[in-house]
């Protein structure tokens, strides 16, 4: 199934009262078999976004749509089979084995009254393998680093089978490694047909892992998308970030802006 | 797997937890006024389901007068610590409990309000309605209140506000009637919650209603597990969030209306209960599926032995609501120590 915006518009009333326009008309394709990563800066609006993909929330104007149908309108355990979420933050209120929060991710697939089924169980291992946290199936997840606890979340996400994931800045809280073999996991599940939209606030490893990229100016609700090379070329970012921006080789170089800006 | 085969050893535990409850109540019997054997007691049993002719002050005592509050005792326990294990579900907090949010003052000041109006004397099971309605006002209060913020604090001094406020609306309304002495004492007599007197007439209303409830909240335990993950991540896995809130609020609304309407304001049953049972080995870990019957058993247990003891201690007043707010209050303080130190730590 393909995601798809049409004309999707979010607002957010500032103090006045007044709408401001966090993305005006957009139109994206989250498609099998891509990356596709969300950047922009502080309160541009990503989390809005993903919010608004997955059907939290109702845009201002414009539609989602799962398929042929717009994403509210399915049945949510048929959409939650498809389509699946990984928020920036989860607290855990208290503790259980990290088995257990993986097998949450099956819940669309039980049934009402029946317990998990040996293919629920298959799954959760599969899942929790697939991220290389198999030895931390018995662990209860309030004892996990963040490096593990991330892992075991993505685990949880994977448990779905959902072809179509959503992730929310899912490197912050991670070391280089663990980023890292996050965005690997990420390319090799799109190698594999799914379809990923993920935001992230490290540009470089955004230009690295995309191959599609949304740019979110945060003024008056415009954007930038397309081809994640182009949309992430220094002078855009420059104009987004206000910031100086350089490549040199493969990196990208930061450096606060000199010049004043005309309008202070 | 490991999970599923430990399913098997937690149905004998809760079993034998069940038959152990029965054997307690059973003993329970004979404490209280008079002199009777076990044997005694045995044969007012035997006989009420045989039809023997059984002696009349033991057929009074026993059967008239303890089975029923013994019965219903138990069937509170059990009510009110699953709408404990429920209320922390909801709301994602180990610290809520229908005490603590102001829930069981919000059923207490609608029949408080019934008492002023003489509501409650037209029948048996409008005290049971009204306290619902209140525990149901209130919890509407708190979702509107504390809306997506999932916040433990914010949502524990929204309920200190609402405590206080409803508790103030219960107040000024006694004080209004306070020179209808009648009115006041009954008030009085039931806010400090009692299983005196029960007999088979409140049992016959807020038992099979208790029993209803009880099956509602468990048949809830999967939503319930669902919310860990945070209410939003729970609608990206299927969850309709609404219609769980108003189920849920319901159940709560009917466990915590109709104990508190069939024997008056027993504190902190709700916060202690599911703590007691998240303790146990195999059901913490093991979500709502077993912490709900842990906790009703834990409950029923709990309130068994208040008010058994209290009865031993005839014909000293015992308020049972009174002592397990008691306990409550400290363990309530103690767990907020822990809290406090897991944060700081």
């Amino acid at each position: 199934m393909i995601l798809r915006c049409e004309g999707l518009s979010l607002a957010v009333p500032d103090r006045g009262g007044q709408l401001r326009w966090l993305i005006r008309e957009l139109e994206l394709e989250l498609a099998p078999g891509t990356v596709t990563v969300v950047v922009g800066p502080n309160g541009s609006g990503k989390t809005s976004l993903l919010r608004a993909l997955l059907g939290l929330t109702k845009p201002h104007a414009g539609v989602v749509r799962l398929g042929d149908r717009a994403v509210g309108e399915h049945d949510p355990r048929a959409r939650a089979r498809a389509l699946a979420w990984l928020p920036q933050r989860t607290e855990l209120a208290w503790g259980m084995p990290a088995e257990r929060l993986v097998m949450l991710g099956r819940a669309p697939h039980l049934s009402a009254l029946a317990g998990p089924g040996a293919n629920d169980w298959r799954a959760v291992g599969e899942a929790l393998a697939r991220v290389g946290a198999d030895h931390l199936r018995e662990r209860d997840v309030l004892t996990l680093s963040g490096g593990e606890l991330q892992r075991v979340l993505l685990a949880r996400l994977l448990a779905t089978e959902a072809r179509l994931l959503i992730l929310d800045e899912p490197t912050t809280a991670l070391d280089v490694g663990h980023a890292l073999a996050l965005l690997e996991l990420c390319r090799e599940l799109a190698a594999n047909g799914h379809g990923i939209l993920l935001s992230l606030h490290e540009l470089d490893l955004a230009r690295r892992y995309g191959d599609r990229a949304l740019l979110l100016l945060g003024e008056q609700g415009r954007w930038q998308a397309g081809e994640c090379r182009e949309v992430l070329a220094p002078e855009r970012l420059a104009g987004a970030f206000g910031v100086e921006v350089e490549l040199r080789g493969e990196q990208l170089h930061f450096a606060p802006r000199t010049i004043p800006r005309p309008d202070r | 797997m490991s999970e599923r085969f430990a399913g098997s050893r937690f149905a004998l535990a809760l079993g034998i937890g069940g038959l152990v409850l029965g054997l307690a109540a059973f003993a329970a019997l004979r404490v209280g006024p008079g002199e009777f054997a076990i044997a005694d007691v045995l044969a007012v049993l035997i006989g009420k389901l045989s039809g023997a002719p059984i002696e009349r002050t033991a057929e009074a005592i026993v059967w008239d007068l303890r089975v029923p509050r013994v019965l219903l005792a138990m069937v509170v326990g059990a009510a009110l610590g699953s709408a404990g294990a429920l209320t922390q579900g909801l709301f994602r907090n180990p610290l809520a409990s229908p005490d603590v949010l102001g829930i069981s003052t919000g059923s207490a000041a609608a029949v408080i309000l019934g008492f002023a109006f003489g509501l409650d004397e037209h029948a048996a099971w409008v005290n049971s309605l009204l306290a619902g309605l209140g525990a149901l006002t209130v919890l509407g209060l708190l979702f509107g209140l504390t809306g997506r913020r999932s916040d433990l604090g914010f949502l524990l001094l929204t309920g200190v506000a609402i405590n206080a406020l409803v508790g103030a609306l219960a107040t000024i309304v006694l004080a209004l009637f306070l020179d209808r002495t009648a009115l006041a004492q009954k008030a009085m007599a039931w806010t400090l919650g009692s299983f005196d007197g029960r007999g088979f007439a409140a049992l016959a209303w807020a038992g099979p209603t208790l029993l209803a409830g009880l099956l509602a909240a468990w048949a809830l335990h999967r939503p319930l597990d669902l919310l860990y993950l945070g209410e939003e991540t729970a609608a990206t896995l299927g969850l309709d969030r609404a219609r769980l809130r108003l189920v849920a609020a319901l159940v709560i609304g009917v466990l915590v209306g109709t104990s508190t309407a069939a024997v008056g304001v027993i504190g902190f049953v709700g916060l202690i209960v599911p703590h007691l049972a998240r303790a146990l080995p195999g059901v913490g870990s093991a979500g709502h599926a077993r912490l709900l019957p842990a906790s009703m058993v834990i409950g029923a247990g709990l309130l068994l032995g208040v008010d058994t003891l209290g009865r031993a201690l005839t014909p000293l007043f015992l308020a049972p609501g009174a002592l397990t707010s008691l306990f409550g209050g400290v363990f309530f303080l103690w767990l907020l120590r822990r809290f406090a130190n897991e944060r700081s730590a």
